[in-house]
């Protein structure tokens, strides 16, 4: 038996009161400096307990760089920007190695860690660099390593990539390669705010006050949700309902709706499947619940597969909405799945 | 360790919790299953049945009247059984539950985390969760009683089979064959009400509960016919049946004597004929003696009267007038004269009321008359009422023998009042006995009238009137009122009316319960023959076999055989001979 499985039920719920209240005060630190944006910082907040990658997809000035910003604020953690260009160099990612003179006058070569030798990295703008610079972060995403000079180099854990990307202004940017989108967790998009919010915002940035969140959680505290999260049971067919669901993006699955195999090319990898159980089992905590249900994959289901199902020529030309091919795909196994008795 | 063993046992605790939780879910889930199973079994059956019902009733065709009533009730005994055996695994009622009353997947979480053997920590508060949840799960708000399309649809099934085998069929919907036909009953169900009243009072008066069930019965076919809710089959058949149960009620009421009120009768009358004569021939000589020739002569002709009549009408007659000349002659009786003649009457006609009643007045003059009867007379009486003790033995009224017997004795001895007291005493015994004649003849009499009625729906060709006399004697034209328990077999091939140039005689032909009885036969050749109105088909086989019958008993001539045979096959194959 495990330590974990050690546990009794009052030391479960009890540590379980305590992941909520650490979600509920970093929503409160984030919602002092961000308006609006439930569903973005929840999934933000789910992605950060889950230890995934967040892609931000916003037009520029929604405030997806102030969102990741005041969440490395709210939490004990080292965090680096990095302003994604298309003269930035994957060396000024990783890092390097330079020659240094000690001041005894001998000199040696010295790894002089890059930005991405921090928890918490904001990729700003990651369409803008190059292919080449892109791919310096596939493996420190998915290893959580550096391979500079042959010498491979751990990452501080927890490490995570909230990269933005502004999905308009195609001119002089690169898309993700696949390889490297699907190393997202989640693909997040932010939408455009309402009146109301919109007042809200201008209310708190044009006065004299400045807000800025404080810190709640630590390294340890991000560390043990995590892994409270992953004690979450699934149910056989709650895990069922969310691979039928992966395998709904197929094209050439039996479980694809109709206008999946017409529009996708290729469906979502298996790392959609642990997006969503993964996900699905932190949204269950913060939900008060042990248990994953269908509706945690059905929440998770967009963020997480969105940017990991591939169009096809007719699907780009059409302009269609990979969102509107989740829901069908969703409602495709749901009516499948759920077979009540007949009474 | 011993925390982890704890919290072990507290799972288990919370497991079966939980299944008894889901358990209950599970009964409520089976009963909205068999409800659901039988509404949609009765919607499905129910429609169709009503439409094959109303496809027969349209083409005239019989059915058991509740087959469709049984078939629904083996279909709701089926759903209750496939709702039994229906497998609901907790796997599946727990999902569903989840689904229903938006759980989250709770209780399909923790029926899963039940099979496992040493569960986390985590896993012991989720199954905690989930028996938190599921003792407050109210079933009948995850299985509401909702009326599904299936329960309207069988309830407007049921309304439909209910209503056409209910229901007449508007006489828009008929054929002129069907509208007769409903008219014919119609007709017989007016024949068939007022027997079915005099039988009902009867059975009240007898105080027979089976003879009162058979009345009401006849009441409501009466009353079902009269609305057109049976057609001709199915009242033919329940003819039959009700036939059975009235000869039941009458064998019941009253078991046949070995000598019938007829038999009774003929020979009261008989004695009374030679009472009669031997009284007139007794007060002639007186009158002779007395020198009244022309008084003595008339009372000798009155004698070879008595001797020669036949009816009871005269014999009353010729008694009054015999009283009067005894009277002038000083040879008076003030006893009545006519008690035979009138006893026999009585009993001619079975009216078994009348007979108790006419003893009834004798008793009631032996009672005033006690002191002032000669012993003459009293002794008559004595040898009179012997005699018709004698008649009655073996008869319905037996009970009487006896007592009329003690009568007679006592008026031997002189004892007026006593036997006046014993012949009361005797006649009250009588009373139930009588009331159970009357209802087994009253049951006769309804079986008769029922008797008719099936050979009218027959469509023997008889008329409802003519039927009830039986083989064409009607009651204006002979004194039969009843048909012979054969006649319906015969009646198949009679024909309806035969013109016919001859002479008509009656002949008598055989002994009845009744008596003799009389039928009229027409001899020379038929002007014109009616058809006859039943379809071969429905005698032929009876026949056929009858006819092979009689040929292997070798009761036709050899030289016939072989017509005969050809005739027979001639008529099966539906071509004239």
């Amino acid at each position: 038996m495990s330590e974990d499985a050690m546990q009794s039920q009052e030391e479960a719920q009890r540590q379980a009161a305590r992941f909520r209240q650490l979600i509920a005060d970093l929503k409160a630190e984030v919602g002092k400096v961000i308006v609006g944006m439930e569903t973005v910082v929840e999934n933000t907040l789910i992605a950060l307990v889950a230890g995934g990658h967040v892609l931000l997809e916003g037009v520029p000035g929604l405030g997806k760089t102030m969102l990741v910003r005041t969440l490395a604020d709210a939490l004990d953690l080292k965090f680096a920007r990095i302003q994604f260009t298309p003269d930035l160099m994957p060396a000024d990612i990783t890092g390097t190695t330079v020659l240094w003179e000690k001041p005894s006058g001998e000199r040696e070569f010295r790894f002089e860690p890059g930005p991405i030798f921090a928890n918490v990295v904001l990729a700003d703008e990651i369409n803008r660099a190059t292919p080449k610079t892109q791919s310096a972060l596939l493996e420190a995403m998915q290893e959580h390593s550096v391979t500079v000079a042959g010498t491979s180099r751990l990452l501080e854990e927890p490490f995570l990539v909230f990269a933005t990307q502004n999905p308009i202004e195609m001119e002089g940017t690169y898309p993700l390669p696949e390889a490297q989108v699907d190393r997202f967790l989640f693909k997040v998009k932010v939408d455009y705010p309402s009146l109301t919010e919109l007042h809200e915002i201008m209310d708190r940035t044009t006065g004299h006050e400045s807000l800025q969140a404080r810190k709640v959680a630590s390294r340890e505290d991000i560390l043990g949700l995590g892994a409270l999260a992953r004690q979450v049971p699934v149910a056989d067919h709650v895990q069922d309902f969310a691979l039928r669901l992966v395998l709904a993006t197929h094209p050439d699955k039996e479980q694809a709706p109709e206008s999946v195999r017409q529009f996708v090319r290729y469906g979502a990898s298996p790392r959609a499947g642990q997006a969503l159980i993964l996900s699905g089992k932190v949204r269950a905590l913060i939900q008060e619940r042990f248990n994953v249900a269908v509706e945690d994959i059905k929440a998770s289901a967009a963020p997480s597969l969105r940017h990991r199902m591939v169009l096809n020529f007719e699907g780009l030309a059409e302009e269609v909405d990979p969102d509107d091919l989740i829901a069908e795909a969703t409602a495709n196994v749901e009516r499948k799945f759920e077979q009540d008795v007949p009474v | 360790m011993a925390s982890d063993a704890a919290t072990v046992v507290h799972s288990n605790q919370a497991v079966t919790d939980l299944h008894r939780g889901l358990g209950r879910a599970r009964r409520r889930v089976r009963l909205l299953l068999a409800v659901r199973l039988a509404t949609l079994g009765i919607a499905v059956l129910a429609g169709a049945a009503a439409v094959v019902v109303l496809l027969l009733k349209l083409g005239d065709m019989w059915y058991p009247l509740l087959l469709p009533e049984a078939a629904l009730a083996v279909v709701v005994g089926g759903a209750l059984v496939a709702a039994l055996v229906w497998a609901l695994p907790d796997r599946t009622i727990a999902a569903s539950v989840d689904r229903r009353l938006g759980l989250r997947d709770r209780l399909g979480t923790a029926v899963q985390l039940t099979a496992t053997p040493q569960p986390s920590g985590m896993e012991q508060a989720m199954v905690a969760d989930a028996l938190h949840h599921v003792q407050r799960v109210r079933t009948e708000e995850a299985y509401p009683l909702r009326v599904y399309r299936s329960t309207k649809v069988a309830g407007l099934s049921l309304v439909a089979l209910l209503a056409v085998q209910l229901l007449p069929i508007p006489p828009l919907f008929l054929s002129t064959q069907q509208r007769e036909d409903k008219a014919l009953l119609r007709k017989q169900a007016a024949n068939i009400e007022p027997v079915a009243k005099k039988l009902r009072e009867a059975a009240k008066k007898a105080g027979d509960a089976e003879a009162q069930r058979v009345a009401r019965k006849l009441e409501k076919l009466a009353q079902q016919l009269r609305q057109g809710k049976l057609d001709k089959k199915q009242a033919l058949l329940t003819f039959k049946e009700m036939e059975k149960e009235l000869q039941s009620v009458q064998d019941e009421a009253a078991p046949p004597a070995l000598k019938t009120a007829a038999q009774a009768a003929r020979e009261l009358q008989q004695a009374g004929r030679e009472r009669l004569a031997s009284g007139a021939q007794h007060l002639a000589e007186q009158a002779a003696r007395q020198g009244d020739r022309e008084l003595a002569s008339k009372l000798e002709n009155m004698a070879k009267q008595a001797r020669q009549a036949e009816r009871s009408a005269d014999l009353k007659r010729l008694g009054n007038e015999l009283k009067q000349h005894a009277t002038k002659l000083g040879a008076g009786s003030r006893l009545p004269a006519d008690l035979s003649a009138r006893l026999s009457a009585a009993l001619a006609s079975e009216d078994w009321e009348a007979t108790l009643a006419e003893l009834s007045e004798l008793d009631d003059c032996l009672a005033n008359l006690a002191s002032e009867l000669s012993d003459e007379e009293l002794q008559k009486l004595a040898e009179e009422l012997a005699e018709l003790a004698e008649i009655l033995k073996d008869t319905d009224l037996e009970k009487l023998t006896e007592c009329l017997g003690d009568v007679s004795k006592c008026l031997k001895a002189g004892e007026c009042e006593r036997a006046a007291q014993c012949l009361a005493k005797g006649l009250k015994e009588c009373e139930g006995k009588v009331c159970a004649l009357k209802l087994a003849k009253t049951s006769s009499e309804a079986r008769k009238c029922l008797g008719g009625c099936r050979l009218a729906c027959r469509g023997a060709g008889i008329s409802t009137d003519t039927a009830r006399g039986g083989l064409g004697i009607g009651p204006d034209r002979g004194s039969q009122e009843s048909i012979p328990p054969d006649a319906e077999a015969a009646s198949l091939y009679a024909p309806r009316t035969t013109e016919t140039s001859g002479t008509k005689e009656r002949v008598s032909t055989q002994v009845r319960p009744q008596g003799e009885m009389l039928a009229t036969t027409e001899k020379g050749p038929p002007l014109t023959v009616s058809e006859s109105r039943v379809p071969y088909y429905e005698v032929m086989g009876d026949y056929s076999k009858a006819v092979e019958e009689a040929l292997s008993r070798e009761e036709v001539p050899p030289g016939y055989r072989g017509t005969v045979r050809e005739y027979f096959d001639a008529l099966q194959s539906g071509t004239e001979p």
